[in-house]
């Protein structure tokens, strides 16, 4: 397969915080352009260290990593959109503002889509983000996030400590607004809730890759996959099936 | 999309600072408006009080908000957006370089500002300072210690070196940060930064000195005003005896040369060592 067809090719990734404590030991995956993947495994498995790594906040690794056939950098931030399992804007922006600040760096921001994104979770557009709660700054970071039209987009954990109302509104909002085309890579212990959204799978435990095939490859024997995901996870059974 | 870094830093710095910016303007032009008033000494005292403390206060908040605020911006939970704009390393950087260097040229500028008008207030707007001036020029005039263009030059130059110095703090204060947040040196946390910068400062000053002993670059102003550089001690004295006055230019070039490099460095850092936590 040609490398433009992987939106991501990881080769020989290490990763540790502490020495002689791993996180991700020789990680090596690729991820087909065009799919809706999860990304699953217990915590602390580096789930969101990979993705941190994928995004170009985390520097500090060693091995090769491409998003869209580039080392992270200036042109794969041009190109992914990450969504971080934490709070990160400006407390001196109104939504407005990080609205405009968006506009002003993402060439594939859609300003227009933001704002009809803001009356649909009615925020206030003039509205200080310190002000909100946790739960409607993450509404502002989604609809920043899902309004543009990038060619990959990294979620962590987006329902996480989400009421499951709100859940299905999010999932919604994410599903039917992601560009065309484009790859999503979504880490979530949702398993059950996303089954049907996922069209890949990549789980990790232990630091390494356990299972990185599609969905469809996965549960062909019957299975969920939440069983796949407690018979891998429980029994550390490794696999990498194409 | 270098200048929209610099847009956007300039305008987080002016919300998180601006107001005391404000005070101080709002002071100063209490000030010069109440010169115009009849009203009693105590309140005019206290008026230029309250402008000078406001200025430094001014200074204070601005290198907190240089030091901490980049800081927020670059490696704290402001990082997650911040790191991932399509921007080089090295844009980042140079627009947190510049956009403190304005402020802290801004607070610096304000001090003076500040004094000059406290100092406007008590005296020249009564007469006195203007008598003042004339009694300092003439007995400089009289004791022969040098044109008024020296001075002018002398005071030129000494801006030039401070707006200069300026530039040089703000990166090491970028460099410190950096060192601050990276493996094993980001255990000591914000105290860390602060030390790192005090290291710093000290290390790299301690080595211009160092310098000056072996080839000490003076700027000579003469008497007249003419201005050359040199490497002899014997000019220097030769200089001083005519009435002249002298600017160590060392540490200048070795602050510059350093400067370059710590701006290399601290890209370098933020390419290869930092991780988000």
């Amino acid at each position: 397969m040609p490398a433009q067809q992987y939106a991501v090719k990881v080769r020989h990734l290490n990763k540790s915080y502490v020495k002689n404590k791993p996180i991700l030991t020789d990680v090596s995956f690729d991820i087909p352009a065009g799919k809706i993947v999860g990304l699953l495994g217990p915590n602390g498995c580096g789930k969101t260290t990979l993705i941190k790594i994928l995004a170009g906040v985390i520097h500090d690794y060693d091995g090769k990593i491409l998003v869209n056939g580039h080392e992270p950098g200036p042109e794969t931030k041009a190109t992914t959109a990450f969504l971080p399992d934490t709070t990160y804007l400006s407390e001196r922006f109104r939504t407005i503002d990080a609205i405009d600040y968006f506009n002003d760096f993402f060439s594939d921001f859609d300003r227009n889509k933001a704002l009809e994104f803001t009356d649909r979770f009615n925020l206030d557009r003039k509205q200080k983000i310190k002000t909100m709660s946790k739960g409607m700054q993450e509404k502002v970071q989604l609809l920043l996030i899902m309004s543009r039209q990038a060619e990959l987009y990294l979620l962590d954990e987006p329902l996480g400590g989400v009421d499951p109302a709100a859940r299905e509104n999010i999932l919604d909002v994410i599903m039917n607004n992601y560009a065309e085309k484009s790859t999503l890579l979504l880490s979530t212990h949702m398993v059950n809730d996303l089954q049907s959204s996922f069209n890949y799978v990549l789980m990790l435990g232990h630091g390494k890759v356990l299972v990185n095939t599609s969905i469809d490859n996965l549960t062909r024997n019957g299975k969920s996959l939440e069983d796949v995901f407690k018979e891998v996870i429980g029994n550390d059974w490794e696999t990498n099936q194409e | 999309m270098t200048g929209k870094l610099i847009k956007n830093d300039l305008k987080a710095d002016a919300a998180a600072i601006g107001d005391i910016y404000l005070a101080a303007a709002i002071g100063v032009g209490a000030l010069l408006i109440s010169t115009f008033l009849d009203i009693s000494t105590w309140v005019k005292f206290a008026l230029s009080v309250a402008v000078i403390v406001i200025a430094f206060i001014a200074v204070i908040m601005t290198f907190v908000q240089v030091i901490f605020g980049a800081n927020k911006n670059l490696f704290g939970r402001e990082g997650y957006l911040t790191q991932t704009l399509p921007v080089r390393t090295s844009s980042l950087i140079f627009s947190k370089w510049l956009t403190a260097t304005i402020w802290v040229i801004i607070s610096y500028a304000l001090v003076i500002v500040a004094v000059v008008c406290v100092y406007y207030y008590w005296t020249v707007a009564n007469d006195e300072g203007a008598k003042m001036y004339d009694m300092i020029y003439n007995f400089a005039q009289t004791m022969g210690v040098g044109a008024v263009e020296m001075y002018k030059k002398y005071l030129i130059v000494s801006a030039i070196v401070g707006l200069f110095n300026a530039c040089i703090f703000v990166m090491d204060v970028l460099f410190a940060i950096t060192i601050a947040n990276i493996r094993p040196f980001s255990r000591l946390g914000n105290i860390g930064i602060v030390l790192y910068i005090a290291i710093l400062l000290i290390g790299i000053q301690a080595a211009s000195y160092g310098l000056a002993d072996i080839a000490d670059v003076t700027m000579l102003i003469d008497a007249k005003g003419a201005i050359s550089m040199t490497v002899q001690q014997s000019a220097v004295d030769a200089n001083t005896a005519a009435g002249g006055m002298n600017i160590g230019f060392t540490d200048v070039y070795f602050k510059a040369i350093v400067t370059v490099f710590i701006y290399i460095f601290t890209v370098q850092l933020n390419e290869t060592k930092i991780n988000l936590k």
